[in-house]
Protein backbone atom coordinates (compact mmCIF):
# COMPACT_ATOMS: atom_id res chain seq x y z
CA UNK A 1 0.00 0.00 0.00
CA UNK A 2 1.23 3.56 -1.15
CA UNK A 3 1.76 5.77 2.16
CA UNK A 4 -0.41 9.07 1.94
CA UNK A 5 1.92 12.11 2.33
CA UNK A 6 0.98 14.98 3.79
CA UNK A 7 0.51 18.24 1.77
CA UNK A 8 3.41 19.83 2.78
CA UNK A 9 5.72 16.80 1.37
CA UNK A 10 3.62 16.65 -1.56
CA UNK A 11 4.04 20.21 -2.64
CA UNK A 12 7.60 20.05 -1.44
CA UNK A 13 8.60 17.31 -3.85
CA UNK A 14 6.36 18.36 -6.38
CA UNK A 15 7.61 22.15 -6.60
CA UNK A 16 11.61 20.81 -6.26
CA UNK A 17 11.39 18.18 -9.10
CA UNK A 18 9.62 21.16 -11.61
CA UNK A 19 11.48 24.14 -10.37
CA UNK A 20 14.97 22.08 -10.87
CA UNK A 21 13.76 21.12 -14.27
CA UNK A 22 12.96 24.91 -15.47
CA UNK A 23 16.32 25.99 -13.58
CA UNK A 24 18.62 23.30 -15.25
CA UNK A 25 16.89 24.16 -18.81
CA UNK A 26 17.96 27.78 -17.64
CA UNK A 27 21.43 26.70 -17.12
CA UNK A 28 21.16 24.24 -20.33
CA UNK A 29 20.64 27.46 -22.18
CA UNK A 30 23.31 29.44 -20.53
CA UNK A 31 25.96 26.97 -20.64
CA UNK A 32 25.07 25.03 -23.72
CA UNK A 33 28.94 23.63 -24.33
CA UNK A 34 28.95 21.66 -21.26
CA UNK A 35 25.16 20.41 -20.95
CA UNK A 36 22.89 18.22 -22.60
CA UNK A 37 19.07 18.71 -23.04
CA UNK A 38 17.65 16.93 -19.76
CA UNK A 39 15.21 14.68 -20.39
CA UNK A 40 12.03 15.97 -19.88
CA UNK A 41 8.36 13.75 -19.56
CA UNK A 42 5.43 15.22 -21.48
CA UNK A 43 1.45 15.18 -20.06
CA UNK A 44 -1.37 17.33 -18.17
CA UNK A 45 0.68 17.01 -14.95
CA UNK A 46 3.92 18.55 -15.96
CA UNK A 47 1.77 20.99 -17.87
CA UNK A 48 0.28 22.22 -14.92
CA UNK A 49 3.35 22.39 -13.10
CA UNK A 50 5.41 23.86 -15.45
CA UNK A 51 3.24 25.94 -16.95
CA UNK A 52 1.30 27.52 -14.64
CA UNK A 53 3.07 26.75 -10.82
CA UNK A 54 7.05 27.34 -12.04
CA UNK A 55 6.19 31.14 -13.32
CA UNK A 56 3.68 32.16 -10.99
CA UNK A 57 6.08 31.15 -8.52
CA UNK A 58 9.25 33.20 -9.53
CA UNK A 59 6.62 36.44 -9.71
CA UNK A 60 6.38 36.09 -6.27
CA UNK A 61 9.18 38.56 -4.75
CA UNK A 62 11.79 35.89 -2.56
CA UNK A 63 11.31 37.44 0.57
CA UNK A 64 7.53 36.40 0.63
CA UNK A 65 7.86 33.22 -1.54
CA UNK A 66 10.17 32.42 1.46
CA UNK A 67 7.62 32.61 4.09
CA UNK A 68 4.97 30.81 1.66
CA UNK A 69 8.25 28.05 1.31
CA UNK A 70 8.43 27.81 5.52
CA UNK A 71 4.34 28.01 6.14
CA UNK A 72 4.25 24.97 3.85
CA UNK A 73 7.48 22.92 5.88
CA UNK A 74 5.57 23.56 9.29
CA UNK A 75 2.50 23.12 10.13
CA UNK A 76 1.90 26.28 12.77
CA UNK A 77 3.17 25.07 16.21
CA UNK A 78 5.19 22.10 14.78
CA UNK A 79 8.13 24.18 13.78
CA UNK A 80 10.95 23.59 15.92
CA UNK A 81 13.13 26.10 17.15
CA UNK A 82 16.35 26.69 15.71
CA UNK A 83 19.20 29.50 16.33
CA UNK A 84 18.78 32.51 13.35
CA UNK A 85 21.79 33.64 12.10
CA UNK A 86 23.19 36.30 10.33
CA UNK B 1 23.31 9.56 47.31
CA UNK B 2 23.75 8.37 43.93
CA UNK B 3 21.17 9.29 41.11
CA UNK B 4 19.31 6.71 39.25
CA UNK B 5 20.98 5.16 36.18
CA UNK B 6 19.77 6.25 33.06
CA UNK B 7 19.26 3.96 30.19
CA UNK B 8 20.40 5.34 26.73
CA UNK B 9 18.67 3.74 23.78
CA UNK B 10 20.16 4.12 20.09
CA UNK B 11 18.89 2.92 16.84
CA UNK B 12 21.62 3.01 14.06
CA UNK B 13 25.13 2.35 14.19
CA UNK B 14 25.94 4.85 11.11
CA UNK B 15 28.44 8.30 11.54
CA UNK B 16 25.10 9.58 13.83
CA UNK B 17 24.58 6.97 15.65
CA UNK B 18 28.14 6.00 16.95
CA UNK B 19 28.82 9.36 17.54
CA UNK B 20 25.66 9.81 19.93
CA UNK B 21 26.71 6.79 21.91
CA UNK B 22 30.37 7.65 22.33
CA UNK B 23 29.45 11.05 23.54
CA UNK B 24 26.38 10.09 25.71
CA UNK B 25 28.14 7.37 27.47
CA UNK B 26 31.48 9.77 27.39
CA UNK B 27 29.42 12.43 29.54
CA UNK B 28 27.59 10.14 31.36
CA UNK B 29 29.94 7.26 32.47
CA UNK B 30 27.16 6.05 34.85
CA UNK B 31 24.34 5.57 32.08
CA UNK B 32 23.89 2.24 30.78
CA UNK B 33 24.12 2.97 26.11
CA UNK B 34 23.36 0.48 24.40
CA UNK B 35 23.16 0.68 20.53
CA UNK B 36 21.03 -1.60 18.06
CA UNK B 37 21.96 -2.17 14.48
CA UNK B 38 20.57 -4.27 11.99
CA UNK B 39 23.75 -4.76 10.42
CA UNK B 40 26.92 -6.91 11.28
CA UNK B 41 29.41 -3.92 11.48
CA UNK B 42 29.87 -0.53 13.25
CA UNK B 43 32.22 2.47 12.97
CA UNK B 44 33.30 2.08 9.38
CA UNK B 45 33.11 4.52 6.81
CA UNK B 46 30.84 3.60 3.49
CA UNK B 47 32.00 7.05 1.80
CA UNK B 48 35.30 4.92 1.44
CA UNK B 49 33.45 1.99 -0.37
CA UNK B 50 33.90 3.40 -4.33
CA UNK B 51 37.52 3.81 -4.09
CA UNK B 52 38.30 0.14 -2.76
CA UNK B 53 36.64 -0.82 -5.42
CA UNK B 54 38.52 1.18 -7.81
CA UNK B 55 41.50 -0.41 -6.07
CA UNK B 56 42.60 3.41 -4.88
CA UNK B 57 42.24 1.79 -1.46
CA UNK B 58 43.83 -1.99 -1.43
CA UNK B 59 41.27 -3.38 1.00
CA UNK B 60 38.09 -3.10 2.85
CA UNK B 61 39.71 -3.40 6.31
CA UNK B 62 40.90 -0.10 6.00
CA UNK B 63 37.75 1.02 6.45
CA UNK B 64 37.16 0.65 9.97
CA UNK B 65 37.76 3.16 12.22
CA UNK B 66 37.19 1.11 15.21
CA UNK B 67 36.43 -2.68 16.61
CA UNK B 68 33.74 -3.84 18.29
CA UNK B 69 36.30 -4.55 21.40
CA UNK B 70 36.77 -0.98 21.68
CA UNK B 71 32.78 -0.05 21.99
CA UNK B 72 32.55 -3.18 24.50
CA UNK B 73 35.65 -1.47 26.45
CA UNK B 74 34.45 1.67 26.59
CA UNK B 75 30.97 0.42 27.68
CA UNK B 76 28.88 0.91 25.03
CA UNK B 77 26.30 -2.43 24.43
CA UNK B 78 26.38 -2.86 20.88
CA UNK B 79 23.22 -5.40 19.51
CA UNK B 80 24.84 -6.36 16.01
CA UNK B 81 22.32 -7.61 13.33
CA UNK B 82 19.11 -6.57 15.21
CA UNK B 83 16.55 -4.77 13.60
CA UNK B 84 14.05 -2.64 15.66
CA UNK B 85 10.93 -3.12 14.10
CA UNK B 86 9.21 -0.67 17.01
CA UNK B 87 9.40 2.28 19.15
CA UNK B 88 6.83 2.65 21.81
CA UNK B 89 6.91 6.26 23.69
CA UNK B 90 4.37 5.64 25.75
CA UNK B 91 6.08 2.65 27.40
CA UNK B 92 9.30 4.06 26.26
CA UNK B 93 10.59 0.82 24.90
CA UNK B 94 11.93 0.13 21.65
CA UNK B 95 11.02 -3.87 19.97
CA UNK B 96 14.00 -5.56 18.40
CA UNK B 97 13.97 -9.51 17.94
CA UNK B 98 10.30 -10.51 19.63
CA UNK B 99 11.52 -8.44 22.82
CA UNK B 100 11.32 -5.11 24.34
CA UNK B 101 14.43 -2.62 26.01
CA UNK B 102 13.41 0.27 27.81
CA UNK B 103 14.96 3.07 27.62
CA UNK B 104 15.17 7.35 29.30
CA UNK B 105 16.80 8.57 26.64
CA UNK B 106 16.27 7.71 23.11
CA UNK B 107 18.19 8.71 19.70
CA UNK B 108 16.77 8.07 16.16
CA UNK B 109 19.59 7.53 13.86
CA UNK B 110 17.91 5.26 11.85
CA UNK B 111 19.74 6.49 8.30
CA UNK B 112 18.59 6.58 5.12
CA UNK B 113 17.60 4.26 2.38
CA UNK B 114 17.69 4.41 -1.37
CA UNK B 115 15.09 5.21 -3.32
CA UNK B 116 14.20 2.07 -5.12
CA UNK B 117 13.92 3.47 -9.22
CA UNK B 118 9.92 1.87 -10.07
CA UNK B 119 10.70 0.38 -13.19
CA UNK B 120 10.35 -3.78 -14.38
CA UNK B 121 13.57 -5.67 -13.63
CA UNK B 122 14.32 -3.97 -10.32
CA UNK B 123 14.76 -7.25 -8.37
CA UNK B 124 16.63 -9.04 -10.96
CA UNK B 125 20.12 -10.14 -9.63
CA UNK B 126 23.13 -8.17 -10.14
CA UNK B 127 20.66 -4.76 -9.26
CA UNK B 128 23.41 -3.46 -6.61
CA UNK B 129 23.13 -0.77 -3.84
CA UNK B 130 26.45 0.64 -2.32
CA UNK B 131 25.71 1.08 1.16
CA UNK B 132 26.63 -1.77 3.73
CA UNK B 133 30.35 -3.13 3.63
CA UNK B 134 29.89 -6.89 3.67
CA UNK B 135 27.67 -6.61 0.29
CA UNK B 136 30.41 -4.31 -0.44
CA UNK B 137 33.12 -7.12 -0.07
CA UNK B 138 30.51 -9.83 -1.63
CA UNK B 139 29.88 -7.53 -4.82
CA UNK B 140 34.01 -6.75 -5.10
CA UNK B 141 34.49 -10.19 -6.58
CA UNK B 142 31.79 -9.76 -8.51
CA UNK B 143 33.29 -7.03 -10.55
CA UNK B 144 36.03 -9.12 -11.47
CA UNK B 145 33.82 -11.20 -13.72
CA UNK B 146 32.68 -8.96 -15.08
CA UNK B 147 33.21 -6.46 -18.06
CA UNK B 148 30.06 -4.06 -18.36
CA UNK B 149 28.12 -2.17 -16.04
CA UNK B 150 25.21 1.03 -15.58
CA UNK B 151 25.15 3.32 -13.22
CA UNK B 152 21.93 4.52 -12.83
CA UNK B 153 22.14 8.37 -11.10
CA UNK B 154 24.82 10.89 -11.64
CA UNK B 155 24.50 11.53 -8.30
CA UNK B 156 27.88 12.48 -6.36
CA UNK B 157 27.94 8.54 -5.23
CA UNK B 158 26.94 7.80 -9.08
CA UNK B 159 29.93 9.98 -10.61
CA UNK B 160 32.25 8.27 -7.79
CA UNK B 161 31.49 4.82 -8.61
CA UNK B 162 31.97 5.57 -12.47
CA UNK B 163 34.49 6.97 -12.33
CA UNK B 164 36.33 3.97 -9.64
CA UNK B 165 34.50 1.23 -11.80
CA UNK B 166 35.93 2.50 -15.21
CA UNK B 167 39.49 2.75 -13.59
CA UNK B 168 39.24 -1.07 -12.85
CA UNK B 169 38.92 -1.66 -16.05
CA UNK B 170 35.23 -2.02 -16.45
CA UNK B 171 33.01 -0.92 -19.45
CA UNK B 172 31.10 1.25 -17.45
CA UNK B 173 27.83 3.38 -18.13
CA UNK B 174 26.80 6.59 -16.21
CA UNK B 175 22.88 7.10 -17.00
CA UNK B 176 21.06 10.06 -15.62
CA UNK B 177 18.25 12.17 -17.31
CA UNK B 178 20.17 15.59 -15.93
CA UNK B 179 21.88 17.44 -18.61
CA UNK B 180 24.98 17.25 -16.82
CA UNK B 181 26.86 15.40 -13.77
CA UNK B 182 25.09 16.03 -10.47
CA UNK B 183 22.90 18.40 -12.31
CA UNK B 184 20.61 18.73 -8.95
CA UNK B 185 23.28 19.74 -6.70
CA UNK B 186 26.25 21.13 -9.27
CA UNK B 187 26.19 23.76 -11.88
CA UNK B 188 27.44 22.38 -15.68
CA UNK B 189 30.14 24.51 -16.29
CA UNK B 190 31.95 23.25 -12.99
CA UNK B 191 31.15 19.87 -13.78
CA UNK B 192 32.80 20.33 -17.32
CA UNK B 193 36.43 19.27 -15.73
CA UNK B 194 34.58 16.22 -14.03
CA UNK B 195 32.60 15.71 -17.30
CA UNK B 196 36.26 15.73 -19.22
CA UNK B 197 38.19 13.23 -16.79
CA UNK B 198 35.20 10.49 -16.76
CA UNK B 199 35.32 10.17 -20.58
CA UNK B 200 39.03 10.61 -20.62
CA UNK B 201 39.18 7.01 -17.94
CA UNK B 202 36.60 5.38 -20.22
CA UNK B 203 33.38 6.14 -18.63
CA UNK B 204 30.58 6.61 -21.24
CA UNK B 205 27.55 9.09 -20.22
CA UNK B 206 24.63 9.01 -21.26
CA UNK B 207 22.95 12.22 -20.16
CA UNK B 208 18.99 13.48 -21.00
CA UNK B 209 18.23 9.49 -20.84
CA UNK B 210 15.06 7.80 -18.55
CA UNK B 211 15.84 4.29 -17.74
CA UNK B 212 12.29 2.38 -18.70
CA UNK B 213 13.65 -1.14 -17.31
CA UNK B 214 16.22 -3.66 -16.61
CA UNK B 215 15.92 -6.84 -18.74
CA UNK B 216 17.34 -9.83 -17.62
CA UNK B 217 17.96 -13.61 -18.41
CA UNK B 218 17.64 -16.47 -16.09
CA UNK B 219 17.29 -13.98 -13.25
CA UNK B 220 20.17 -12.18 -14.14
CA UNK B 221 20.56 -8.64 -15.57
CA UNK B 222 21.45 -8.28 -19.29
CA UNK B 223 20.86 -5.14 -20.58
CA UNK B 224 19.47 -1.49 -19.66
CA UNK B 225 16.24 -0.16 -21.68
CA UNK B 226 16.60 3.72 -21.71
CA UNK B 227 14.96 6.14 -23.51
CA UNK B 228 17.62 6.56 -26.09
CA UNK B 229 18.03 2.34 -26.86
CA UNK B 230 19.45 -0.61 -24.98
CA UNK B 231 23.02 -0.27 -23.16
CA UNK B 232 24.58 -3.94 -22.16
CA UNK B 233 25.85 -4.74 -18.97
CA UNK B 234 26.03 -7.50 -16.34
CA UNK B 235 25.16 -5.42 -13.09
CA UNK B 236 23.81 -2.12 -12.68
CA UNK B 237 24.39 -0.19 -9.32
CA UNK B 238 21.75 1.65 -8.44
CA UNK B 239 22.15 5.92 -7.43
CA UNK B 240 19.69 7.57 -7.09
CA UNK B 241 18.05 9.29 -4.16
CA UNK B 242 18.94 8.77 -0.78
CA UNK B 243 15.61 8.64 1.48
CA UNK B 244 14.99 8.94 4.82
CA UNK B 245 14.70 5.34 6.78
CA UNK B 246 11.67 6.76 9.33
CA UNK B 247 9.23 3.71 8.91
CA UNK B 248 9.15 3.00 12.44
CA UNK B 249 9.61 6.24 13.31
CA UNK B 250 6.65 7.25 11.52
CA UNK B 251 4.87 4.38 13.03
CA UNK B 252 5.42 5.47 16.67
CA UNK B 253 3.71 8.95 15.72
CA UNK B 254 6.41 11.22 15.89
CA UNK B 255 6.52 14.02 13.59
CA UNK B 256 7.91 14.30 10.87
CA UNK B 257 8.70 17.16 8.10
CA UNK B 258 8.18 18.45 4.65
CA UNK B 259 11.38 16.33 3.34
CA UNK B 260 10.25 13.22 4.87
CA UNK B 261 13.24 13.53 7.68
CA UNK B 262 12.44 13.44 11.85
CA UNK B 263 11.31 17.42 13.07
CA UNK B 264 13.80 18.34 15.30
CA UNK B 265 14.93 21.16 17.02
CA UNK B 266 18.37 22.96 16.86
CA UNK B 267 19.24 20.51 20.26
CA UNK B 268 18.32 17.60 17.81
CA UNK B 269 15.14 17.10 20.23
CA UNK B 270 12.04 15.42 18.61
CA UNK B 271 8.70 16.91 19.78
CA UNK B 272 8.61 13.67 22.24
CA UNK B 273 10.62 14.42 25.30
CA UNK B 274 13.38 12.43 26.43
CA UNK B 275 13.90 11.38 22.10
CA UNK B 276 16.29 12.76 19.53
CA UNK B 277 17.31 12.25 15.92
CA UNK B 278 20.09 12.66 14.10
CA UNK B 279 21.90 12.45 10.84
CA UNK B 280 20.39 11.66 7.32
CA UNK B 281 16.87 10.31 8.91
CA UNK B 282 16.40 14.00 10.53
CA UNK B 283 15.67 17.39 8.77
CA UNK B 284 18.01 20.62 9.76
CA UNK B 285 17.43 24.31 8.90
CA UNK B 286 19.57 25.79 6.03
CA UNK B 287 21.66 28.81 7.02
CA UNK B 288 20.98 30.79 3.80
CA UNK B 289 17.42 29.59 2.98
CA UNK B 290 15.97 28.96 6.62
CA UNK B 291 14.30 25.69 4.37
CA UNK B 292 14.64 22.68 6.24
CA UNK B 293 17.21 20.44 4.70
CA UNK B 294 17.99 16.30 4.78
CA UNK B 295 20.84 13.75 3.57
CA UNK B 296 23.69 15.97 3.77
CA UNK B 297 27.37 14.71 4.13
CA UNK B 298 28.89 11.99 6.86
CA UNK B 299 30.41 15.21 9.04
CA UNK B 300 27.03 16.55 9.36
CA UNK B 301 25.55 12.95 10.82
CA UNK B 302 28.58 12.70 13.14
CA UNK B 303 27.97 16.52 14.09
CA UNK B 304 24.86 16.05 15.28
CA UNK B 305 25.31 12.80 16.90
CA UNK B 306 27.71 14.22 19.12
CA UNK B 307 24.90 17.11 19.89
CA UNK B 308 22.32 14.24 20.33
CA UNK B 309 24.49 12.09 22.26
CA UNK B 310 25.60 15.37 24.76
CA UNK B 311 22.12 16.52 25.43
CA UNK B 312 20.73 13.25 25.77
CA UNK B 313 23.57 13.02 28.90
CA UNK B 314 22.07 16.45 30.28
CA UNK B 315 24.48 19.04 28.51
CA UNK B 316 22.79 22.01 26.49
CA UNK B 317 24.47 21.68 22.98
CA UNK B 318 22.90 23.80 19.98
CA UNK B 319 23.23 22.74 16.67
CA UNK B 320 24.00 25.57 14.11
CA UNK B 321 21.98 26.48 10.75
CA UNK B 322 23.81 24.34 7.77
CA UNK B 323 25.93 25.90 5.21
CA UNK B 324 27.02 22.72 3.56
CA UNK B 325 30.31 22.28 2.73
CA UNK B 326 31.21 19.55 0.68
CA UNK B 327 33.70 18.28 -1.39
CA UNK B 328 34.43 15.12 -3.43
CA UNK B 329 37.15 13.55 -6.13
CA UNK B 330 35.50 13.03 -10.03
CA UNK B 331 37.37 11.31 -12.02
CA UNK B 332 40.68 12.95 -11.24
CA UNK B 333 39.30 16.35 -10.79
CA UNK B 334 38.08 18.01 -7.16
CA UNK B 335 35.37 19.55 -6.81
CA UNK B 336 33.18 21.29 -3.71
CA UNK B 337 30.91 24.28 -2.57
CA UNK B 338 29.06 25.46 -0.05
CA UNK B 339 25.60 26.02 0.52
CA UNK B 340 23.63 26.54 -3.12
CA UNK B 341 25.00 26.65 -6.66
CA UNK B 342 23.79 28.89 -9.35
CA UNK B 343 21.25 26.14 -10.79
CA UNK B 344 19.66 26.14 -7.25
CA UNK B 345 19.62 30.00 -6.51
CA UNK B 346 17.59 30.38 -10.24
CA UNK B 347 15.50 26.98 -8.96
CA UNK B 348 14.48 29.00 -5.79
CA UNK B 349 13.72 32.45 -7.22
CA UNK B 350 16.82 33.55 -4.78
CA UNK B 351 18.02 37.67 -5.99
CA UNK B 352 22.07 36.43 -7.28
CA UNK B 353 24.43 37.81 -9.01
CA UNK B 354 27.66 34.79 -10.64
CA UNK B 355 31.38 36.00 -9.93
CA UNK B 356 33.29 33.73 -11.69
CA UNK B 357 37.37 33.37 -11.76
CA UNK B 358 39.67 30.97 -13.15
CA UNK B 359 43.20 30.70 -11.08
CA UNK B 360 45.77 28.40 -10.21
CA UNK B 361 46.75 26.70 -7.56
CA UNK B 362 50.29 27.19 -6.86
CA UNK B 363 52.99 29.17 -8.48
CA UNK B 364 52.32 29.05 -12.07
CA UNK B 365 55.72 27.76 -12.46
CA UNK B 366 55.97 25.56 -9.88
CA UNK B 367 55.38 21.63 -10.94
CA UNK B 368 51.76 20.03 -10.41
CA UNK B 369 50.20 23.56 -10.65
CA UNK B 370 46.72 23.19 -11.66
CA UNK B 371 43.69 25.21 -12.84
CA UNK B 372 40.75 26.25 -10.24
CA UNK B 373 37.56 27.36 -11.23
CA UNK B 374 35.58 29.61 -8.56
CA UNK B 375 32.15 30.64 -8.84
CA UNK B 376 30.71 32.55 -6.33
CA UNK B 377 26.84 33.13 -5.69
CA UNK B 378 26.10 36.72 -3.61
CA UNK B 379 23.59 38.76 -2.89
CA UNK B 380 23.44 41.84 -5.86
CA UNK B 381 22.18 43.93 -3.27
CA UNK B 382 24.35 43.11 -0.07
CA UNK B 383 26.99 41.95 -1.69
CA UNK B 384 26.77 39.46 0.72
CA UNK B 385 27.68 35.75 -0.59
CA UNK B 386 25.26 33.15 -0.29
CA UNK B 387 27.13 29.90 -2.02
CA UNK B 388 30.11 28.60 -4.04
CA UNK B 389 30.99 26.10 -5.97
CA UNK B 390 34.56 25.16 -7.24
CA UNK B 391 36.27 22.87 -9.54
CA UNK B 392 40.62 21.96 -9.76
CA UNK B 393 43.22 19.79 -9.31
CA UNK B 394 43.64 20.53 -5.33
CA UNK B 395 42.77 23.14 -2.62
CA UNK B 396 38.97 22.64 -3.13
CA UNK B 397 38.25 21.23 0.55
CA UNK B 398 39.99 23.65 2.20
CA UNK B 399 38.57 26.42 0.29
CA UNK B 400 35.03 24.94 0.80
CA UNK B 401 35.87 24.84 4.94
CA UNK B 402 37.11 27.96 4.83
CA UNK B 403 34.40 29.07 2.39
CA UNK B 404 31.71 27.81 4.66
CA UNK B 405 32.60 29.06 7.82
CA UNK B 406 33.27 33.01 6.22
CA UNK B 407 29.99 32.85 4.36
CA UNK B 408 28.28 31.68 8.07
CA UNK B 409 29.64 35.11 9.62
CA UNK B 410 28.01 37.15 6.29
CA UNK B 411 31.16 38.02 4.40
CA UNK B 412 30.73 39.75 1.38
CA UNK B 413 32.18 39.87 -1.91
CA UNK B 414 33.84 42.85 -0.65
CA UNK B 415 35.60 41.01 1.99
CA UNK B 416 36.96 38.14 -0.31
CA UNK B 417 38.44 40.44 -2.59
CA UNK B 418 40.72 42.07 -0.12
CA UNK B 419 40.95 39.28 1.37
CA UNK B 420 44.82 38.27 2.62
CA UNK B 421 46.21 35.14 1.12
CA UNK B 422 48.85 32.73 1.58
CA UNK B 423 51.73 33.12 -1.06
CA UNK B 424 54.17 30.28 -1.02
CA UNK B 425 55.28 28.84 -4.83
CA UNK B 426 54.86 25.04 -4.14
CA UNK B 427 51.59 25.60 -2.00
CA UNK B 428 49.41 28.56 -3.01
CA UNK B 429 49.46 31.51 -5.82
CA UNK B 430 49.82 34.83 -5.44
CA UNK B 431 46.75 35.55 -6.64
CA UNK B 432 43.80 33.68 -4.48
CA UNK B 433 41.18 32.32 -7.20
CA UNK B 434 38.76 33.05 -4.68
CA UNK B 435 39.69 36.64 -4.59
CA UNK B 436 39.76 36.82 -8.27
CA UNK B 437 35.91 36.05 -8.48
CA UNK B 438 35.24 38.21 -6.06
CA UNK B 439 36.72 40.87 -7.65
CA UNK B 440 35.14 40.08 -11.07
CA UNK B 441 31.68 39.54 -8.83
CA UNK B 442 32.26 43.33 -8.10
CA UNK B 443 33.87 44.33 -11.19
CA UNK B 444 30.18 42.94 -13.06
CA UNK B 445 27.88 44.88 -10.34
CA UNK B 446 29.92 47.91 -10.85
CA UNK B 447 29.22 47.44 -14.47
CA UNK B 448 25.14 46.97 -14.15
CA UNK B 449 25.15 43.09 -14.76
CA UNK B 450 23.89 41.95 -11.35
Amino acid sequence: MQEKKPFGRWIRKNAEKYLLEAAADAMTNRYPECSRRPYREKGMRPFFWKRIFVPLYLAVPWKIRRRIILMSSYSGADRPKWKKLG
Amino acid sequence: MSRERLRFVVIGGGAAGISAASTARGIDTEASVTLFTEFEDVAYSPCGIPFVHGREIPDFKNLFLQTAEHYEGIGIDIRYGTKVTAIDTDERTVEAGGERYPWDRLVIATGFEYGTPDIPGIGLDGVHYVKNIRRAMEFDKVLDRIKKIAVLGASPLGVEMAGNLAQRGIETHLVDEGGWLMSEVADPDIMEPVQESLAELGVIMHFGTRTDGINGREGKVRSLDTSEGEIDCEVVIVATHKVPNNTITREAGIKLGSTGGVLVDDHMRTAVEGVYAAGDCAEVVHGVTEIPVQGLSGSHAYSQGRIAGANTAGEDRAYDPVYVPWGMVGGKVQIGGVSLGETLHRALGIPHVVAFSQGISRARYYPGVSRMRVKLIADPETHRVLGAQMAGGEGIKERADFLAFSIKRGATLEDFAWMENVYSPPIGALMEPIALAAQAGLAKLAGGQG
